[in-house]
């Protein structure tokens, strides 16, 4: 009997070394522009993103036609003039955790970190850098942060009509849950 | 007199025409996904393998496309937002259909009832590929 709970526990541990990979496909991707004539808001909830718990590697893709907007109209413009999802249908980032190694994660806490890694947009790929948290849970993992980007920088083009409608600077939150890869 | 008074009059109506359609347009709702004949309806193991042969032409034949799929429901997660996200048939590589935040409370009966390992029905709106097909609006047929 002893021998056969010693054998457990050493099957186990083999298997929990090999759970470093975590996912999801719900992640929640938010954006906000605040401007003197309105405010626009969007989210995203199909985020598919993959984090390696020993790494601190960080993959994010999202679908640029998932984005909901309230009004009906301010999608189709979204995805017509603006990104051009049907050239560019997907945005993605691909980064890590600095100082990944030095980090202690213990259930519960929520650890500040900074991301570092290339986000492309609208077919144009730059170096950006966010704060967060990442908290580790019983099932998982969870990551938050809330950053700015340049729509400029990607080469969206606001006409010059909606100037004082849409900010250049767009707000981005980004609330991620993930599961062990494989369950 | 009386002509400019009529042409005036002309005038003013073809503006207040022109505001409410342009009112009518901004406020414009969603189409509502429920009350469209979709137009393809396939089972999602099908769709799963035409995405797999050939990305681009199943990207080109149903992407913006409302699409009806049915499968096996393998997970059901509620998401941050207040959305609701099918898998079927495969949890990474299958088929996600999520029903918006908006359209929860209206499809609630039915939403409640369909659980993991239920065969499912949803209509919606094809956006793409990431590591699986996506359907995003989707309401619950069965």
């Amino acid at each position: 009997m002893k021998n056969v709970i010693f054998a457990l526990l050493m099957f186990s541990s083999v298997i929990a070394v090999g759970q470093s990979k975590f996912f999801t496909k719900t992640g929640y991707i938010g954006f906000y522009s605040k401007s003197s004539m309105e405010d626009i808001s969007a989210k995203n909830e199909q985020a598919t993103s993959i984090f390696d718990a020993e790494t601190g590697k960080m993959v994010i893709a999202v679908l640029m036609k998932s984005f909901r907007f309230e009004k009906a109209l301010m999608e189709e413009h979204f995805n017509e003039n603006y990104v051009e999802s049907d050239l560019y249908p997907k945005a993605s980032f691909s980064g890590e955790i600095k100082d990944f190694k030095n980090l202690n994660f213990v259930n519960g806490q929520a650890i500040k970190v900074t991301v570092t890694g290339q986000l492309t947009i609208h077919g144009v790929t730059k170096p950006i850098t966010a704060e967060g948290t990442v908290t580790k849970t019983k099932d998982g993992y969870t990551a938050d942060s809330q950053f700015y980007i340049k729509l400029d920088e990607y080469k969206v083009k606001i006409p010059s009509l909606v100037k004082d409608n849409i900010n250049n600077d767009i707000l981005i939150t980004v609330k991620f849950s993930y599961l062990p890869m494989g369950k | 007199m009386g002509r400019w008074k009529i042409v005036l009059i002309v005038v003013v109506l073809v503006i207040i025409g022109g505001i409410a359609a342009g009112v009518y347009m901004y406020n414009k709702p969603h189409k509502n996904i429920a009350n469209m004949t979709p137009e393809y309806v396939v089972n999602a193991k099908d769709i799963v393998s035409e995405f797999a042969k050939n990305e681009a032409n199943a990207s080109s034949k149903y992407i913006g496309r409302i699409v009806e799929v049915s499968g096996l429901v393998v997970d059901k997660t509620a998401d941050v937002g207040g959305s609701i996200t099918f898998s079927l048939n495969d949890p990474m590589s299958g088929v996600s259909c999520t029903v918006d935040s908006a359209d929860v409370s209206s499809n609630k009966p039915l939403l409640d009832k369909i659980a993991v390992g239920d065969s499912a029905v949803f209509r919606g709106r094809c956006d793409g590929m990431l590591t699986d097909i996506q359907l995003s609006r989707c309401v619950p047929i069965k």
